[in-house]
């Protein structure tokens, strides 16, 4: 079940990806890579029912439930089972902890305006990851954003009519391509956003439960 | 053959090779970009009493880089000290041809230098060049001495080869070898049929290589590497937890320990569910103040590696918890219920930061990071004192390179206490049960003409089991600012008690750190239990530490040692900002090398590495390994727990710094 969760959400498709049967087995799986126990705020947060998204990352063939930490600013801290999180900006990747040099921050508002806008363009986005050696080093990457049509996105029990923005990234080393699928009110329900060369994308698909 | 290739900088590589009844087991780091050292131990021959042990150092030095018009150059010496089976110096260049054909040729002196042979070229320098003395007519009667009117000089001959990458994984290798193999042949009998060897190389996704050639036309030769690189951690930034995000301050502010009307009620009610918060992320608070706008909390990092990544979990823990009348946060950070640093961080730039691109370096460039023994502390928090921390495992030794057992070990059961009753008053034990393993059936005597104060090291393991490896009491003080000091006394190591005192003067984030120590040892009896033994003496250091650029780090101690010589140990590591060590150390005293016995001075390498590099969870804890080719007695030092510098060096502004990209982990 987790897995075919996972292959649906991994590679973004159409395919009728119901919402998890069990919930509370896919809330406590672990997403960082050999994390354990469940941490007491997250079990205390799912409890209470805070709203939800679903994240998997490809390249573990790992998925699970997060609940929303903290909503500051108009930023929203969402915490997995073991203790990593997940930052969003309006559904903009700002920031990963705890699954292994993640971003530390970034800075991609001007990204955000055109995607949150559904326009293509040119847009520069920056992004602070932590080294094997703990400093913290930022990159910048010229990116490429633009309409790849129409494609209603299935969150369980609707579906969303939304247009796919992609996002093509590139610096001097690295290279990597985003993709959001953008609703007519500027939100961001489903993405594939790059983490970083060790983690690589995290699927991210808003869930009913969210307000 | 050599290559003038080099590793990435700081790789570290571990090599096992096999070829008829010779074994090599060889630690090659990359000290620099462009320079290597090699450290090799090898045992060559089958028969028990024809076996030659061997221990060699190699350096390389590439003093040309590979560009597309010219190829890397290189210049190399081989077991440059002492014996020199292996004695032998090289220059060698390597070219890179479409990416996958790397062509070799050099030329080599010494054992390099035995097939087809030609007079010495740089003998126009002088005729001295045109004869290399015999081996063992060089490096020092008892060994361990440096070969310095061996090297280059001799016939020099030429070598070469290539490799071939037929993709990522498989590489086949040819090369013309110089080598006769002498040694082999007087040894055993080997000797080579045609000067070619052919091989193939097989590279695995986890730093293992695994090559296998076919040598000289008659035997088969095998060879295990395996690679790794300090500076990349099996995850970068680790994977425990991460910190409770910040909440809003009006969330804060409408938390119920904050509902109290009373300010100075709400300060209190929020301490304890402070406590509570750190105790989860692994900080002990043991001190908390709160006045007017400004929190001061005294704290204890047991978890984080990272001392930075303890202080941004406290001072996030304190924004989610506190009033938020208070606006600035002081955490200091104690070892042992000793203030040694506080961070001190405005609360509105935590808000301000926590997302922002550049956070790390403006969080760093707004905190302020200062000595914690003046001003303000924090009020002890009931019941902070007295504090037992006890840890029950096992625990693994290791002895190399006795003749008649090249890798020794012992592996047992051990506790280790530390009850502290008061702030910096410490009652420490390190108790250990030997299980099995095989330390104590070393057969031969120690034939030191010195004092033995370590070369009996054999007959402790043999005549103890149940053993007291330490049992002191130490108090641990603030002198005054910059100023640490400390007390011992009792059970200090394995083989020696009495007491000792230090003092060290280590100003917040300076490169330079001084100190000095005095102790009076008596050695301990063979049992490892109460007993002493007649021997004993005054011994004492003073030592200077040193963060040179590059990740270097210096050390130097000078004074009296146990076997009451007098001299000085100088050491070098490579220090890696995640707390990986690679290092080399020697000591020189007035105790010549006849006394001193096989190896002529004391010298060794050293690794440290953090437990956090492998496991990827947060832990104080690393591993440590010192390898010396012999124990023996000459220029040994006390070896005490805690020695002050490494017991505040984590908290110290300058560590706080070099990892501060942790502070938002």
């Amino acid at each position: 079940m987790i897995r075919w969760a996972t292959f649906c959400l991994a590679l973004g498709t159409l395919a009728a990806c119901s919402n998890v049967d069990d919930e509370s087995s896919l809330f406590q799986t672990a997403l960082s890579l050999n994390g354990g126990k469940v941490v007491p705020r997250a079990q205390a947060l799912y409890d209470a029912g805070a709203p939800q998204i679903v994240v998997a990352i490809p390249r573990t063939g790992k998925a699970a439930i997060m609940v929303l930490e903290a909503r500051r600013d108009g930023v929203e801290t969402w915490l997995s089972a073991d203790g990593a999180t997940l930052i969003l900006d309006h559904g903009m990747l700002r920031g990963t902890r705890g699954l292994g040099a993640g971003l530390l921050a970034s800075d991609v508002s001007r990204s955000a305006a055109l995607i949150h806008g559904r326009r293509a363009g040119n847009a520069k986005r920056f992004h602070t990851s932590l080294t094997g050696t703990d400093e913290a080093v930022t990159r910048s990457y010229e990116c490429r954003v633009e309409d790849r049509g129409a494609q209603a996105v299935d969150l369980g029990s609707r579906k969303v009519p939304a247009r796919l923005m992609a996002e093509t990234c590139r610096n001097v080393e690295q290279a990597f391509e985003n993709l959001y699928w953008v609703t007519d009110g500027g939100r961001i329900v489903q993405s594939r956003q790059w983490t970083g060369d060790y983690l690589g994308d995290v699927s991210i698909r808003m869930t009913d439960s969210q307000p | 053959m050599p290559t003038a290739e080099s590793m990435p900088d700081g790789e570290l590589a571990g090599t096992i090779s096999v070829f008829e009844n010779t074994q090599r087991y060889t630690t090659t780091f990359q000290v620099l970009p462009r320079l290597s050292g090699s450290f090799r131990y090898s045992i060559l021959g089958s028969s028990a009493t024809s076996k030659t042990y061997d221990r060699s150092f190699d350096f390389q030095y590439q003093f040309l880089t590979e560009t597309d018009t010219r190829p890397a150059m290189a210049i190399g010496m081989r077991d440059i000290m002492g014996t020199g089976i292996y004695s032998s110096e090289y220059i060698v260049a390597t070219k890179t041809v479409a990416d996958r054909l790397h062509l070799t040729a050099g030329m080599g002196w010494g054992r390099l230098g035995g097939r087809n042979g030609f007079t010495n070229p740089l003998s126009i320098f002088g005729d001295g060049f045109k004869t290399r003395p015999p081996r063992g007519g060089t490096g020092g009667a008892r060994g361990g001495k440096l070969t310095t009117d061996a090297w280059f000089r001799g016939d020099a001959a030429l070598f070469g080869g290539l490799r071939y990458d037929v993709n990522d994984r498989w590489s086949v290798m040819a090369e013309y070898s110089s080598d006769i193999y002498a040694e082999e042949a007087a040894k055993y009998g080997f000797s080579p049929n045609i000067p070619f060897n052919l091989g193939v190389s097989y590279r695995f996704r986890n730093g293992l290589t695994a090559n296998g050639y076919y040598m000289y036309g008659q035997s088969v030769g095998f060879q295990l590497t395996y690679r790794l690189n300090p500076k990349h951690p099996q995850a970068p930034g680790g994977i425990g937890p991460a910190a409770p995000a910040l909440k809003p301050q009006s969330q804060v502010a409408a938390a119920s320990w904050n509902q109290a009307t009373e300010v100075s009620q709400r300060h209190e009610n929020a301490r304890d569910v402070l406590r509570t918060e750190l105790d989860r992320e692994g900080i002990r608070m043991v001190g908390y103040d709160v006045y007017g706008e400004i929190a001061t909390v005294e704290i204890e990092n047991t978890r984080y590696d990272a001392t930075a990544q303890a202080v941004g979990r406290t001072a996030r823990a304190m924004a989610n918890t506190l009033d938020p009348s208070v606006k600035t946060f002081r955490i200091v950070l104690t070892e042992g219920g000793v203030p040694i640093s506080r961070v001190t961080t405005r609360r509105a730039d935590l808000y301000t930061l926590e997302n922002e691109v550049d956070g790390s370096w403006r969080s760093f460039a707004r905190a302020d990071i200062a000595d914690a023994v003046v001003g303000v502390r924090g009020e002890t928090v009931p019941g902070a004192w007295p504090n037992l921390v006890y840890r029950f495992g096992p625990y693994m030794t290791l002895s190399f390179f006795d003749p008649d057992k090249p890798l020794r070990y012992e592996i047992g059961a051990q506790f280790r206490g530390d009850y502290v009753i008061r702030p910096g008053l410490v009652l420490s034990a390190d108790l250990r049960l030997p299980l099995f393993g095989t330390m104590d059936d070393v057969a031969r005597v120690s034939d030191s003409v010195l004092p033995h104060v370590r070369s009996d090291w054999a007959r402790y393991a043999r005549e103890s089991n149940f053993r007291i490896t330490r049992m002191t009491a130490d108090y641990y003080w603030r002198p005054g600012k910059d100023l640490y000091a400390k007390v011992s006394g009792g059970y200090l190591e394995e083989m020696f008690g009495g007491v000792a005192g230090e003092v060290l003067w280590y100003p917040q984030g300076s490169k330079l750190a001084v100190g000095g120590e005095i102790a009076y040892a008596k050695q301990r009896n063979f049992d490892m239990l109460l007993g002493f033994q007649d021997y004993d003496v005054v011994t004492g250091h003073a030592s200077v530490y040193y963060d040179l650029p590059g990740g270097f780090h210096a050390q130097v101690d000078a004074g009296r040692y146990l076997a009451g010589d007098w001299g000085a140990t100088f050491a070098l590591d490579r220090e890696f900002n995640n707390g990986f060590k690679v290092g080399a150390f020697f000591t020189r005293t007035n105790v010549s090398a006849a006394e001193f016995g096989e190896g002529s001075f004391d010298k060794g390498i050293r690794f440290e590495i953090p437990v956090s590099w492998f496991t990827r969870e947060p832990s104080r804890e690393t591993i440590g390994q010192t390898i010396r080719p012999l124990m023996r007695d000459g220029g040994a030092r006390l070896n005490l727990a805690n020695r002050l510098y490494g017991y505040t060096r984590n908290a110290n502004g300058a560590e706080l710094a070099n990892r501060w990209g942790r502070f938002f982990r």
